[in-house]
């Protein structure tokens, strides 16, 4: 009781600190994702982007939103916050890699924004986040999907 | 300050129920993605090559010890976190074609082995995830003569509440 007074507060400055750290990392993370504006973790409802209108498929983390047109799917959790986001599309990028790109280009970008290599050889992982690289028989990537790993 | 503590208690109860999302073909029983799904389940299963196998007939095959290699085509993350069917292997597959590598095929051949005349289950989640289905179509184009396809999945092999390894 007598040091109740001093904790709370205490523990809820700690409570505000770790949220902002988040929120600036996911935040620093997005500022490195151009594709069509959608950003990981965001509660946007995107049925329909560009004219091209989504199909639904469930998935066991939640839905699953693909743009065929566009070769791009949004993946959101049961919360209707985007979990994962996978581009085909050559004029979309994520930390300034491209569709299309060699594979070896990508992951020294990949390395060089930060993050490790998770699953040998393809995926590469930074604080909650995974990034793995669709890579095709000549070693060129032709789609990437980042994640969630909440 | 036991009130407090039942009060937390009952809290954290109603907020882990609330928070509890079923998963499935469709999770609020609507017939119209169950419809489309079973369209899209169709097409995929003609001219594909591989049988079709039901939860309580693999649970059966299960009982009388049939030899047989269980793939998983889940991630390892979702395979962690669901859980598998018993003596499975992991062999992840993309959700969808567009998605899928070189190395995933190598992944999943790996997984099958190399004898190409025994029994080999797929499944993933349930009826409308194609993972399994492009894994088993992967394994009967590399001559893999036995290949069945479990739609059920993880979700059916819980719902009749069959062993699973964690």
């Amino acid at each position: 009781m007598k040091y109740q007074k001093k904790i709370i507060p205490l523990l809820l400055l700690l409570l505000l600190t770790g949220c902002q750290n988040r929120r600036m990392q996911d935040d620093k993370m997005n500022d490195q994702i151009n594709v069509f504006d959608i950003k990981l973790f965001s509660d946007v409802d995107y049925k329909e982007i560009n004219g091209v209108v989504a199909t639904e498929e469930p998935c066991l983390r939640g839905y699953e939103r693909s743009f065929d047109k566009l070769d791009v799917i949004i993946g959101y959790g049961f919360n209707h916050k985007i979990r994962k986001i996978m581009t085909r599309n050559s004029t979309t990028s994520m930390f300034g890699i491209k569709p299309g790109m060699t594979y070896e280009e990508g992951k020294q970008r990949i390395l060089q924004a930060g993050f490790g290599v998770d699953t040998p050889p393809y995926t590469f992982r930074a604080n909650k986040y995974s990034l793995t690289f669709l890579v095709n028989g000549k070693k060129a990537i032709f789609g990437l999907t980042l994640e969630s790993l909440d | 300050m036991r009130i407090f503590y039942v009060f937390v208690v009952n809290a954290m109860l109603l907020v882990a129920l609330v928070g509890c999302n079923s998963s499935g073909t469709s999770p609020k029983g609507l017939e119209v993605p169950i419809e489309k799904a079973a369209f899209k389940f169709a097409d995929d299963v003609k001219d594909s090559g591989y049988k079709l196998v039901g939860t309580e007939e693999l649970k059966k095959w299960l009982d009388e010890g049939r030899k047989m290699t269980i793939i998983s085509t889940l991630p390892a993350t979702d395979d962690k976190a669901f859980g598998t069917l018993p003596s499975s292997v992991n062999g992840a597959m993309p959700k969808t074609e567009k998605e899928l590598t070189q190395a995933d095929k190598d992944n999943i051949l790996k997984a099958a082995g190399s004898d190409k005349e025994k029994t080999i289950v797929i499944y993933c989640g349930f009826v409308a995830c194609r993972r399994s289905h492009i894994g088993a179509k992967i394994l009967v184009e590399n001559g893999f003569q036995n290949v069945y396809r479990y739609p059920g999945g993880i979700t059916a092999w819980h719902e009749m509440s069959y062993p699973i390894t964690k």
